[in-house]
């Protein structure tokens, strides 16, 4: 339950930070082809967005080609974009080392930190990328931290990587980063689709609006699935108890008959279960805390951040859970009549 | 009325479960301070019934149990509760000894339930009935005799006014029986009043009087080997 409730209340920040890992607010796609193959914008028609109105908006972009190549015998997922760019349109990416210079560079590339560590690479290491019958040599310049899915890819020059593929002129998406004091964004998506023809101009706050309604539906069901769980936890702390106090029926009788009242009874026990539902709500925290990391780990790429607020709402669920379905047990523990469990007539 | 010379005075005391069963009928006796009565009987015969009421466990259907002045067959249950812990100390056949506690929390559990546990005070006792190098055993390492010796130290930890005790040496051997006995026999001559049940002859013979009970009225009662009191038939 705990593990339901840390990634629930992180999914809107891990889903959030997901999307807005590509930067800019307008997201610009090729159009699907009808034959279903994947399509591309060509590089040269990128400098329409400099062109016109869209000049007046569109304060940068950024390019991105993006293949599966091979490096040390894995496969990883190979970008290629203006290196030189990044630290402009996003600016939330962290490097270690130096970001490389030059649209045309063909030595250096950027490694994402999980990719690095997955590859052992460091800052100054060279490695091969293999793409077909192509390897050539890269020399580590930097490895990224973003938060997101490119700590799990390797970055080139645009250049180098559509070299590499044979993919010459072409590019799968581009993040455009426009102003809207001139016109609204929904203006500049037109324009841009307008002028660019072929593509889909996606504003990212209406993505980020479809995305959050999934997220939504995916939170109400882990939620929901929780209150099951909450509700089975019940049933079985009722069941467990029941057949504890049945156990202790003459340790009560006995303490009852040494002169313990009812409301000492239920302290006594009360106290008892109080420190297993706190034992119980710190455990379940920290086993549902790894268990949400790993399955952050496996669907967004990136750990979940530990929570303050499932740490205290699993301690609170628990002691509320556990009393819940003591209560009935803690009255018959109450009520033993000692007489009847301890001197029987013969 | 109150006479400071009876610890225990009943008055017509009956007894009916489910208003159908009888298992006392009109039980009328007093105790004398420091006196012991040992009370024998078939199975049935409602010597543990009348243990039970007179040790505020159960409540008669009427009659009147007067302990210390107060009748305790009218008292409210939280009463009745502060009465058992403040006048009774109970010895059981089957000792019930709780199990994860040793010997010496097993005493300061009635401590604790009478007023404030007192480690030193409840080291005492377990050393007056013998166990003083037994103190951290639990239940399961000791002796049956060791283990009805601590259930006598829990029961005289708080100085109770009636010392109740059911088939005390009803699961001990011969040996056993003779040292728990010498115990009852010792805090008989410190002035302790004492109500035993039991079967054993042997026993019952060690107290002062010895009541019968019969199908849940007094058969006949013996003052020291001398029979008193005979049942009109």
């Amino acid at each position: 339950m705990a593990d339901l409730v840390n990634s629930s209340l992180d999914i809107h920040r891990k889903g959030g930070s997901q999307f807005w890992a590509y930067g800019g607010n307008i997201l610009v796609l090729p159009q699907g082809s009808p034959s279903g193959d994947v399509s591309f914008i060509v590089e040269g028609d990128m400098s329409r967005l400099e062109e016109g109105e869209l000049a007046q908006s569109v304060t940068g972009y950024l390019p991105f080609l993006y293949n599966q190549a091979e490096i040390n015998g894995q496969k990883v997922i190979l970008g290629g974009t203006w290196l030189d760019e990044i630290p402009e349109l996003s600016p939330w990416w962290q490097i270690t080392g130096t970001w490389p210079q030059g649209r045309e560079n063909t030595r250096d590339a950027l490694v994402g930190a999980r990719a690095a560590e997955k590859l052992h690479l460091e800052v100054g290491d060279q490695f091969i990328i293999k793409y077909g019958d192509n390897q050539p040599s890269f020399n580590v310049a930097g490895i990224v931290t973003t938060g997101a899915a490119e700590e799990n890819q390797v970055f080139v020059a645009l250049k180098t990587a559509q070299q590499l593929t044979g993919m010459t002129d072409k590019v799968g998406l581009v993040q455009v980063s426009a102003r809207t004091v001139s016109q609204p964004l929904a203006q500049v998506s037109r324009l841009i689709e307008q002028n660019i023809p072929g593509t889909e101009a996606r504003i990212i706050g209406q993505i980020a609006k479809a995305e959050s309604q999934v997220l939504q539906k995916v939170q109400l069901l882990m939620m929901l699935v929780a209150g099951l769980i909450l509700i089975a936890s019940g049933l079985v702390i009722l069941s467990t108890m029941t057949t504890t106090i049945l156990e202790r029926t003459k340790e009560i009788g006995l303490m009852k008959a040494l002169g313990a009242s009812d409301r000492r009874i239920i302290a006594l026990y009360g106290t008892e279960i109080g420190i297993v539902a706190l034992v119980g709500g710190i455990l379940g925290y920290l086993i549902g805390f790894l268990l949400a990391r790993f399955i952050g780990q496996q669907v967004f790429n990136s750990g979940v951040s530990p929570s303050i607020l499932a740490f205290f709402a699993s301690i609170t669920v628990a002691m509320l859970v556990t009393f819940t379905g003591s209560l009935l047990p803690l009255y018959r523990a109450a009520k033993v009549n000692p007489s009847a469990t301890l001197l029987r007539e013969e | 009325m109150r006479n400071p010379e009876l610890a225990l005075v009943v008055k017509n005391l009956t007894k009916y479960y489910d208003e159908k069963v009888c298992a006392l009928k009109d039980i009328s006796l007093s105790v004398h301070r420091g006196e012991w009565i040992t009370i024998m009987g078939s199975s049935g015969s409602g010597k543990t019934t009348f243990l039970n009421i007179i040790s505020g466990l159960d409540r008669p259907t009427s009659g009147e149990v007067i302990i210390n002045g107060s009748d305790i067959a009218r008292v409210s249950t939280d009463e009745l509760t502060r009465f058992r812990r403040e006048n009774i100390g109970l010895v059981f056949q089957q000792f019930y000894l709780i199990r994860y506690l040793n010997a010496l929390e097993n005493v300061m559990l009635a401590q604790y339930f009478h007023s404030m546990a007192d480690e030193e005070e409840a080291r005492q006792a377990l050393k007056m009935v013998g166990l003083g190098d037994r103190l951290h055993h639990l239940p399961s390492q000791l002796s049956g005799g060791e283990q009805q010796r601590v259930c006598l130290a829990r029961a005289l930890i708080n100085s109770p006014k009636l010392l109740l005790a059911d088939e005390p040496t009803g699961n001990l051997d011969k040996a056993n029986e003779e040292m728990v006995m010498r115990l009852f026999q010792e805090r008989h001559k410190e002035g302790y009043t004492i109500v035993m049940v039991t079967h054993d002859p042997e026993v019952a013979q060690l107290a002062d009087r010895v009541i019968h009970f019969d199908h849940g009225r007094i058969l006949s009662e013996k003052q020291n080997g001398v029979r008193c009191v005979e049942a009109k038939s």
